[in-house]
């Protein structure tokens, strides 16, 4: 399959966002109370859902590795403290980035406050990531 | 609940279904809180899209300056060294979303969320938060869904990566950065559910 360029692109990010968003949406990810009965281990069926796709994805990605090699991700310094202060607010959110906009799309208008957050922890992040610390975190686009 | 929601199984093929063909039709890996990163960085919007860095041409740039400077032994050297290097792929991988395409991205899940609740007739404006969130925090949820949001945006800018990023592509590419990024995230989301549940009800 090729690489597409152009609008093309923004038309298959625009279906990707909108598999993702209802996907979310439908499985339940966007419920606060889902997501605290997985995260109190009570229900373990999101996390079935996501634990599931990834050896799905896993066997799928093996074998296209030859037609698309993948360069290695670093472990850096940030991965450890910010994947704890992620989980830390996830659990306090019941979202993860994604699941933010998803619940914005089912009208849940609260999310505006936690998206409020979101953008300001990320953009305060970035700023003071280029101003004082200068890892690279992986992300260079 | 009267809303039954889809079997997991079937929302596991779903997820890893996007993974896919995001990687399969844009070469590169699939990650929200990327996309966020260049929402919300200014030199994107300024300059219309980020800057693309054409990782062939300056392989090609370099290897010239190398040549140049060294001569053509020193480039023999260089290639025997270079294939036990951590990157394996020489070759580009697909140029990283502009700013336009970010923000398409972004409100695509708005719009899949929107679907996936218009066509059930389960789309409501709710304003008020949810008796699963004032059951632990009271009227507290509101400082609990800022701040919580805080620490998202920070750790994942921060982890560079989120539950898609590191969750779902990473981990299913056996990175270890995202195997142990998505562990800690996990890990610390039900320690710390686990200790709201016992201190908030």
């Amino acid at each position: 399959m090729n690489v597409v360029e152009g609008n093309g692109r923004k038309v298959a990010l625009g279906v990707m966002g909108l598999m993702l968003g209802y996907t979310l949406s439908r499985l339940g990810f966007t419920d606060f109370g889902e997501v605290h009965r997985m995260f109190t281990l009570q229900d373990q069926r999101l996390l079935f859902a996501f634990m599931g796709a990834v050896p799905i994805s896993m066997i799928a990605f093996r074998l296209l590795r030859s037609a698309r090699p993948v360069p290695l991700r670093r472990f850096h310094k940030g991965i450890l403290a910010g994947g704890a202060l992620f989980g830390l607010g996830w659990a306090l959110t019941g979202a993860c980035p994604g699941v933010v906009f998803a619940q914005l799309g089912e009208g849940k208008a609260y999310a505006l406050v936690t998206l409020a957050g979101v953008v300001v922890g990320s953009a305060a992040y970035v700023r003071v990531h280029a101003k004082y610390l200068r890892f690279d975190r992986g992300t260079c686009g | 609940m009267s809303d039954p929601f889809r079997p997991w199984w079937l929302g596991a093929l779903a997820l890893a279904g996007t993974s896919l063909s995001y990687l399969l039709v844009l070469g590169r890996p699939l990650g929200v809180s990327g996309a966020l990163g260049v929402v919300l960085d200014g030199d994107a919007l300024r300059a219309g899209s980020r800057p693309q860095l054409d990782q062939a041409a300056m392989e090609r740039e370099i290897l010239a300056a190398t040549r140049e400077a060294f001569g053509d032994d020193a480039l023999l050297q260089l290639s025997s060294s270079t294939a036990a290097a951590t990157t394996p792929s020489t070759s580009p991988a697909g140029r990283s979303l502009s700013w336009i395409e970010s923000a398409v991205f972004l409100a695509a899940i708005v719009a899949g969320g929107l679907v996936a609740t218009g066509t059930r007739g389960a789309f409501a404006v709710q304003a008020a938060l949810p008796a699963s969130v004032t059951s632990l925090f009271g009227a507290g949820g509101w400082a609990a869904l800022f701040v919580g949001g805080v620490l998202v945006g920070a750790g994942t800018q921060l982890a560079g990566g989120c539950t898609s990023g590191h969750g779902l592509v990473g981990c299913a590419r056996l990175q270890p950065a995202s195997l142990a990024a998505t562990m800690t995230f996990l890990g610390t989301a039900i320690a710390t559910s686990l200790v709201m549940q016992q201190v908030l009800r």
